[in-house]
């Protein structure tokens, strides 16, 4: 009880509840602008949340990541261009309601649902993130590396039609992990030692500043190919009824319970993500209200019904992404990949631990969830005519605004230490850089952030593993846990392998 | 060659070089580790390097002799830009320290929105860029001294009188931001009603947002975050 009244205090004080409700508008803005993502939003804020204490910071983190989901529907809705993937869903009967004149009604419907889901995972990670915390009580190293491979291959096979692309820069962040010095012997582990001892990259590649340039400066610089064209201006609309009826939302409660159900274990898979969760709500939701019984109307046709199912499962992805973060160390999607590394950063470690000796820090994540849904909810209702016009800013002012931030942002980190903050901007933009030329040939990246967080846990746990085995490298199937996990790991190779064979 | 040939190129190139680096690894084992089994610090980077050879080794293979498909190619002006922004990024980080971060970051800023405006680069902007170049110099100076002034004056004040608030870091901090808007505001009010050229107004629009956006990092970073934006050659 002490522990929960103290979580409340983090975050139900003035300086928390006003970073969280700017992160919110930041957010709905971020998401509202077509192209820019949830996860590039979070990395430019990762500076600045470094700079405040660990509620505060990733208040202002989950006001970012839950305003960014729900504004993506704003341009999906309004213009039939979904703001992020979160929205993919969203256009086909939301951009129809705005043709038939009904977009206040599909914008509100939107905040509701966005709502309800929520909220809905937020109840789901308090129940289920301390059990799952308490299963790692049970692993050693042996499970802790081989769990660290599982998150790798998932995300590897889940994150890209190609598994081979999706391995290869999941090694790529593992090789960039192993940069600086030994864990165990603290020898140097960089190239030309002779010549570069005594620069930052001995303290190794810091994972922020690499989250910065793989997230903002790649989507600066792909962004900077439609500068010509620009966003299509949002249409000059009477916005009108926004609260969706009571009643109607009531007799969905089927669609709303299987979509926070959808969203919520999609979201809880490492690498899954959203995209993945609002096509199979969408499609249950279309197959629920094909039945005349189910006295709702036909999702596809323009409704209410295909507005609701897709937006309440991309924000109860929210909460489901958060499971394994908080209780295992494996993120759930790329966003919850660069909230992980925002407490990783602050020395947080997730796992049993945590949630033992440091309850009231989870707790206040919990409160500050719970806030940012709260300020999605009625900033998104209050603004719903004011957020559309952040569709009339040009990506002229926009891109240097991203690269400004990325760069600063970088070299906040390290803000005493001249050099190594330098250094740290080289960093974003050199990464910032590979990652616009990886976009381009539809490598993913998401894995290159998995491997750089995994990178630590899974070389640590291979060497303690074998080290304690006596040099025996089969350890890994001695332990049946491990077992369990490495048998996963090549199912969900041999999943995306055969569903790459069927798609040929 | 298209960008989904060169990748797998890159990778190998970059795989070999990571092995190489692995090898030249001393290999130690953890203390107390009398039996050796610890497999050493070379054994993942060197694990790692194979892997990522053998895998874009095959996809080498599979997108330069297997596949047909082609990537859209960007035209010429979009390419240019991109390559204008990389080339400025990378002049800003160079000389950061050296020219400190008002006077890079304004004139990074001004650079970047003066050929979004003009969507090209082109030789014919280069007086207008110029022009401007020395106008974000001198005017982001003065903003920047204006407000550090602010801040000084109102510091020493706070001191001088105990007033907790002007020596604390939140009200000096939108006390000097918001003359310095205030004056930008004024700037381009007056500007506005004397340029009529469209092209000299691509110059106002890209100074004017340059210096709102530099000054703005500059109040939040080292004033509120006290983080330390090197001055650079601007000592004062």
């Amino acid at each position: 009880m002490q522990n929960l009244l103290l979580g409340f205090s983090k975050v139900f004080n003035p300086v928390t509840i006003l970073w969280i409700a700017l992160g919110e508008v930041l957010g709905i803005i971020l998401g509202a602008l077509p192209g820019l993502t949830a996860t590039m939003g979070i990395a430019l804020m990762l500076p600045i949340s470094f700079q405040l204490s660990t509620p505060t910071g990733m208040g202002l983190l989950l006001g970012v990541y839950c305003g960014a989901v729900s504004g993506a529907s704003i341009p999906a809705i309004l213009l039939g261009i979904p703001g992020n993937p979160n929205a993919i869903a969203t256009v086909y009967d939301g951009h129809a309601m705005t043709k038939k004149g009904l977009a206040g009604q599909a914008l509100g419907g939107a905040v509701v649902a966005s709502f309800i889901g929520g909220i809905c995972s937020l109840v789901l990670l308090m129940l289920f993130s301390p059990l799952i915390a308490r299963v790692t009580l049970a692993f050693g190293p042996a499970e802790k590396a081989s769990l660290a491979l599982l998150g790798l291959t998932i995300i590897a096979s889940v994150s890209t039609k190609n598994l081979a692309k999706g391995i290869l820069t999941g090694l790529l962040g593992l090789a960039l992990s192993l940069f600086g010095t030994d864990p165990f012997t603290n020898s140097l582990r960089i190239p030309f030692p002779s010549l570069l001892a005594r620069t930052p990259l001995t303290s190794g590649i810091k994972l922020i500043p690499a989250l910065i340039g793989l997230f903002g400066i790649s989507q600066a610089l792909y962004d900077l190919e439609k500068i010509k064209m620009g966003y299509a201006a949002p249409p000059q609309l009477k916005i009108e009824k926004i609260f969706p009826p009571i009643k109607k939302i009531i007799r969905m409660w089927r669609i709303i319970v299987e979509s926070v159900g959808i969203g919520s274990i999609i979201g809880a898979i490492p690498g899954t993500g959203a995209s993945i969760a609002v096509f199979l709500s969408y499609e249950r939701a279309k197959r629920i209200t094909s039945s005349r019984k189910s006295k709702l109307d036909r999702v596809g046709t323009g409704c209410l019904e295909g507005v609701i199912a897709p937006e309440v499962a991309n924000n109860s992805v929210t909460g489901g992404a958060l499971i394994p973060a908080l209780s295992l160390g494996i993120p759930g999607d790329s966003s919850t990949a660069v909230l992980l590394g925002a407490l990783l950063v602050k020395g947080v470690v997730p796992g049993y631990q945590l949630f033992t000796q440091d309850i009231s820090l989870v707790y206040s994540i919990f409160f500050a969830l719970f806030l940012a849904n709260f300020f999605m909810f009625s900033f998104q209702l209050a603004g719903v005519r004011i957020f559309p016009k952040v569709l009339n800013i040009p990506l002229t002012i926009l891109i240097p605004v991203i690269l400004i931030l990325s760069l600063i942002g970088s070299y906040a980190i390290e803000g005493q230490a001249v050099l190594a903050a330098t250094f740290d901007m080289g960093v974003a933009l050199f990464l910032g850089i590979l990652g616009y030329f990886l976009k381009k040939a539809d490598y993913p990246i998401a894995p290159i952030v998995l491997g750089l967080i995994l990178g630590g846990m899974l070389e640590e746990n291979f060497r303690r593993a074998v080290k304690i085995a006596n040099g025996n490298y089969l350890v890994f199937f001695t332990k049946p846990i491990a077992t369990v996990f490495i048998v996963l790991s090549i199912i969900s190779v041999m999943v995306s392998l055969l569903k790459s064979g069927k798609e040929k | 060659m298209s960008v989904k040939k060169i990748i797998p190129l890159f990778f190998i190139l970059i795989s070999i070089s990571y092995i190489v680096f692995s090898l030249s690894i001393e290999q130690r084992r953890m203390i107390g580790d009398i039996g050796g089994w610890d497999p050493g610090s070379r054994a993942m980077p060197l694990g790692i390097g194979i892997l990522m050879l053998l895998t874009s080794a095959y996809l080498f293979f599979k997108e330069s002799l297997l596949s047909t498909s082609k990537s859209t190619k960007l035209d010429k002006s979009q390419r240019n830009l991109i390559i204008f922004v990389i080339i400025i990024s990378l002049i800003y980080i160079l000389i950061f320290r050296y020219i400190g971060f008002i006077i890079a970051t304004n004139i990074y800023l001004y650079s970047l929105a003066f050929f979004n405006y003009k969507k090209e680069i082109k030789w014919r902007f280069i007086p207008d860029y110029l022009t401007g170049l020395l106008s974000i110099t001198i005017f982001g100076l003065i903003i920047y001294s204006v407000s550090r002034y602010t801040i000084r004056f109102l510091f020493l004040m706070g001191k001088k009188n105990s007033i907790e608030v002007f020596t604390g870091r939140l009200l000096p901090a939108f006390i000097s931001i918001a003359i310095a808007y205030l004056l930008i505001f004024l700037v381009n009010l007056l500007a506005k009603k004397l340029i009529k050229y469209p092209d000299r107004k691509i110059i106002l629009s890209s100074t004017i947002f340059a210096i709102i956006v530099t000054q703005t990092l500059y109040i939040i970073f080292k004033q509120i975050f006290w983080v330390n934006l090197v001055s650079g050659i601007v000592f004062w």
